[in-house]
């Protein structure tokens, strides 16, 4: 075991950091040799604190969806209060499962003397620096993930009083977020553009095939742009 | 048999404690970590500046992000900011101000062991109320400054080291703390990169290799044309397949001392490549920073000596430091075998 230990460690960070020799090391046990500066009692209180960390860091991205364990999920509710405080709380899924096509507001808003605005959120030329660019792609992108999660009933689907309440009442979080984060974008659009009405659509713009751009289609071809929902017609308020 | 059984669990007791303690209670000099304070604050300071843009816009009463949104959307009561119920725009304003100028002196090191606790706290007061705004930056933001107010951040290339050598005092000594921080950004980037990996693996194009044909031919992200990529299908399959195993096998590669040179130069085109094709500079940028984690002390302060003595034509970042024990002063000089010169130092110590 002790080889083992030795022959892990010649591999693993041998020289990592200058680290204090004293002229005494070698007369000191394995454990003290590199522990010298802090007391036992200290390092142990450290050493849980650590531990408690770790395993948080490594419970936020363990319970998040897609499918996570109930194990997982069960540790999540534990560790939720500490993860949120220190912000510690992402998934770390960085164009995961799939990436896939950007979701962006379109408007059309209404001046006071009848001259129509039109425009998109992102936009490349009004969202300068790119940073605010991305904050403002992020924002149209919370938008879809909350409309996605709006469950519709099909028309020719037949379903009792109790189906269709449970559905909205499943549907009241997110179809709330969508509707509040929307009219947070029109109010800033009609304070912006000095503008009396703004009308808002969430579009999908769809990725081409890469045969499709050897055959010379551009990325911001019309027909890749599907229209997703109308979020509403939104006066400027008193 | 139970003998056996009862020596083998001795044995394993003893051995993980003594490497637990080898791995975080090992003193660390504070180069690296300090460097990281210099690149990491920096973007920080740029990150929060470019609120200002549009300060009242994302944060400000009628915004884009209504507060009650935002609350909702994290459903937890510990998802705290002081900028909850900020109202007034001068008020806004006036902590904004307040908080760049925090930033700036954590960057320049200047108060550090405060300013590095009041940076955490600012990011990620501006995080929780941002949310919906957000993305991987704002993530590794906020690790960063947590790490940065665990270690001594500003004990090297920093104000407040300056003003300690003018009064005579030793600065850079090493510390367990700094290597706690320097440890836990290694593990927390550990844990992003499997957690990466593997949630791409749910991904039917990453395994048949046209993940990257996504990014590459998204309109919003792009910023540098890669379309050009579509006649050569294997080599878009090839570079999505190498991102995927280096993301997988991070976790593996990055400890060992012969892989980690590797991996690290490896990071360096991919996240490039995400900075420069699809726009995102500064996610490509801080995931660097959070891999400088992994870069010993002795390079980073061999590289700083250099870029101090380019600056400002003189050696001085390179001397050694006051407090720097001598025996290690002298096995740094000597070419001699360093346990000769051990034994020389146990019969007359320094």
């Amino acid at each position: 075991m002790q080889g083992f230990l030795r022959l892990f460690s010649s591999l693993i960070d041998p020289y990592f950091g200058s680290r204090v020799e004293s002229a005494d090391n070698h007369n000191m046990s394995e454990n003290q040799t590199h522990s010298n500066s802090w007391s036992k009692v200290r390092r142990r209180f450290a050493s849980i604190i650590i531990l408690t960390h770790l395993t948080a860091v490594f419970v936020a991205p363990w319970s998040s969806p897609p499918p996570a364990p109930l194990l997982a999920e069960t540790a999540a509710r534990v560790f939720a209060p500490y993860q949120a405080a220190t912000y510690i709380n992402h998934g770390y899924r960085f164009f995961a499962p799939n990436p896939g096509p950007s979701h962006i507001v379109r408007f059309e808003a209404k001046r006071a003397d009848g001259k129509i605005v039109s425009g998109q959120l992102p936009d490349t030329v009004r969202n300068w620096p790119r940073l605010l660019y991305h904050r403002h792609f992020m924002i149209t992108e919370t938008l879809y993930s909350y409309w996605s999660s709006i469950e519709t009933i099909p028309r020719d689907v037949e379903v009792t009083k109790e189906q269709r309440a449970l559905v909205d009442r499943q549907n009241a979080f997110p179809q709330q977020q969508v509707d509040e984060l929307a009219e947070g974008i029109a109010n800033q659009l009609i304070r912006k553009l000095e503008v009396e009405t703004v009308e808002l659509k969430l579009v999908e713009h769809a990725i081409p095939y890469p045969q499709d751009v050897l055959d010379g289609k551009p990325l911001n071809a019309p027909d890749l742009y599907i229209e997703l929902a109308d979020l509403g017609k939104f006066p400027r308020q008193p | 048999m139970f003998t056996h059984v009862k020596n083998y669990l001795r044995e394993l007791w003893q051995t993980t404690t003594t490497g637990w303690n080898r791995f975080w209670f090992t003193q660390t000099t504070p180069e690296t970590l300090a460097l990281i304070r210099v690149l990491a604050g920096s973007m920080l300071v740029y990150t929060h500046s470019v609120w200002a843009v549009d300060l009242s816009g994302f944060f400000g009463t009628g915004g884009r992000l209504p507060q009650e949104f935002v609350t909702r959307m994290h459903g937890s009561t510990f998802a705290w900011s002081f900028l909850y119920g900020v109202e007034s725009p001068a008020v806004l304003w006036t902590i904004h101000i307040i908080a760049l100028v925090v930033l700036l002196m954590f960057t320049v090191g200047f108060m550090t062991r405060i300013t590095s606790i009041l940076t955490f706290l600012i990011t990620v007061s501006y995080a929780h109320r941002g949310a919906g705004a957000l993305f991987g930056l704002d993530q590794i933001n906020g690790l960063l400054a947590l790490y940065l107010a665990v270690g001594p951040s500003g004990s090297l290339y920093s104000i407040d080291a300056w003003l300690r050598r003018r009064r005579g005092q030793p600065v850079g000594s090493p510390t367990v703390s700094a290597n706690i921080a320097i440890r836990l950004m290694q593990l927390h980037m550990c844990v992003i990169y499997v957690f990466a990996g593997l949630g791409k693996l749910l991904g039917t194009s990453w395994w048949d290799g046209t993940a990257l044909w996504g990014a590459f031919a998204n309109f919003e992200y792009q910023t540098f044309d890669m379309t050009w990529m579509s006649a050569y299908p294997r080599s878009v399959n090839f570079i999505t397949q190498f991102i995927l195993a280096w993301e997988i096998s991070y976790v593996v590669l990055i400890w060992p001392r012969l892989t980690r040179p590797i991996m690290l130069v490896l990071a360096i085109p991919l996240h490039l490549g995400i900075a420069v094709c699809m726009g995102m500079i500064t996610f490509g940028l801080v995931m660097l920073i959070g891999n400088m984690a992994f870069i010993a002390p002795e390079i980073t302060r061999a590289f700083m000596s250099q870029c101090f003595r380019i600056v400002t034509g003189q050696g001085r970042a390179g001397e050694p430091r006051q407090d720097t024990p001598r025996v290690n002063q002298d096995l740094r000089r000597s070419k001699r075998p360093a346990n000769q010169l051990r034994r020389r130092y146990r019969r007359t110590p320094a």
